[in-house]
């Protein structure tokens, strides 16, 4: 029988893709300590003494640029590569992705759902969804 | 080092978050400047991908596949990839970003039954200097699966740890897999990447 190596790990995922609009514009160095922010928050849940068994990413792709943070460990805090730290943001695309070992797709699900809640209800960051092809917008600020 | 006909294929495998991206970034920039034209395959296990881009943005050329791990439920995406690839874009290397769960040895065999003329194949474990002894604690097992069998370990983050840490993570390869490169680098800040470009060149 073929080996699923995420299966062996015993790890979980989950990813989704958004539209964002940001109530005001913001510069890429902001937009980064925005989402660190948020993905540190919603990976305690995930973590062990501060250490993470995987990582949580998001990415913010705009015409300007790209933010890309990462967080692999509390302690360390997120790790963000931008091109754009002077730019002004007001829309994008945003990827979020996390892959974590001892927890299940859904109790990661939940980790990336509560980034998209925080990015909207505490940084006023309007999202909209992509799901299955089609676009809707969700007002969860 | 006269430009090869056939290419080489590298493998970059290594936990999530040991700094995969940061490095395939820094190499494909490096050999880049080398005069190498590179393509890159980044997997990611989750639906979105979220390397690909960034890679894209620091102007390298890279496919994504998303959805599954190359080295199990997706590896005839990889083969067709890299057959596509070798006729499209006919590069001197290629490098691979596999999942942090997939395992080096089974993608090796994935590339073995491809049907692509290489030149060769070098596979390179990364391990993050920072977190490998907490690794080590909670999955022995899966971490010595993902360093079995690849022609190098790089050591990375070690602007990140003090000597003696690195001698520690150096202790704890070697009880996994004796006798196995070992190279330090900081795929940040470029320290030991050139080590490392020279094991992908004549390995």
């Amino acid at each position: 029988m073929e080996e699923d190596s995420k299966k062996m790990a015993e790890a979980g995922s989950f990813g989704l893709r958004l539209h964002f609009h940001a109530r005001r514009p913001i510069t890429g160095t902001e937009m980064g300590k925005v989402l660190g922010k948020a993905l540190i928050k919603s990976a305690r849940p995930l973590t062990k003494s501060g250490f993470l068994l995987g990582h949580l990413k998001a990415v913010a792709k705009t015409n300007s640029g790209f933010v890309k943070v990462s967080v692999v460990d509390l302690t360390l805090g997120p790790e963000i590569d931008t091109d754009m730290p002077d730019k002004e943001i007001w829309d994008g695309v945003l990827n979020i992705m996390a892959a974590v070992v001892g927890h299940t797709d859904k109790e990661i699900g939940a980790a990336v759902e509560s980034v998209v809640a925080a990015l909207s209800k505490n940084f006023g960051l309007e999202i909209e969804r992509k799901e299955e092809g089609t676009t809707r917008f969700m007002e969860l600020g | 080092m006269p430009l090869s006909r056939l290419m080489i294929i590298c493998q970059i495998a290594g936990f999530l978050g040991a700094g995969k991206t940061t490095l395939m970034i820094r190499l494909g920039k490096g050999l880049g400047e080398a005069g190498r034209k590179v393509a890159i395959i980044v997997n990611e296990v989750g639906e979105v991908g979220v390397d690909g881009e960034v890679i894209n943005a620091y102007g390298l050329r890279a496919v994504e596949i998303t959805e599954g791990c190359i080295c199990c439920s997706l590896s005839g995406s990889l083969q067709n990839t890299l057959r596509l690839i070798a006729k499209e874009y006919q590069p001197d290397f290629v490098l691979i970003e596999p999942t942090g769960l997939a395992l080096p040895n089974k993608v090796n065999s994935i590339i073995r039954t491809s049907m692509v003329e290489l030149e060769r194949n070098v596979s390179v474990a990364l391990v993050d200097a920072y977190r490998a002894g907490n690794l080590f604690r909670e999955t022995k097992a899966f971490f010595g699966r993902q360093i079995a069998g690849v022609n190098a370990v790089a050591i990375n983050k070690i602007d990140l740890v003090d000597e003696a840490r690195l001698i520690e993570v150096d202790g704890l390869i070697r009880e996994l897999e004796p006798g196995v490169r070992i190279v330090h680098i900081s795929a940040k800040n470029g320290d030991g990447v050139k080590d490392l470009m020279s094991i992908l060149e004549v390995e």
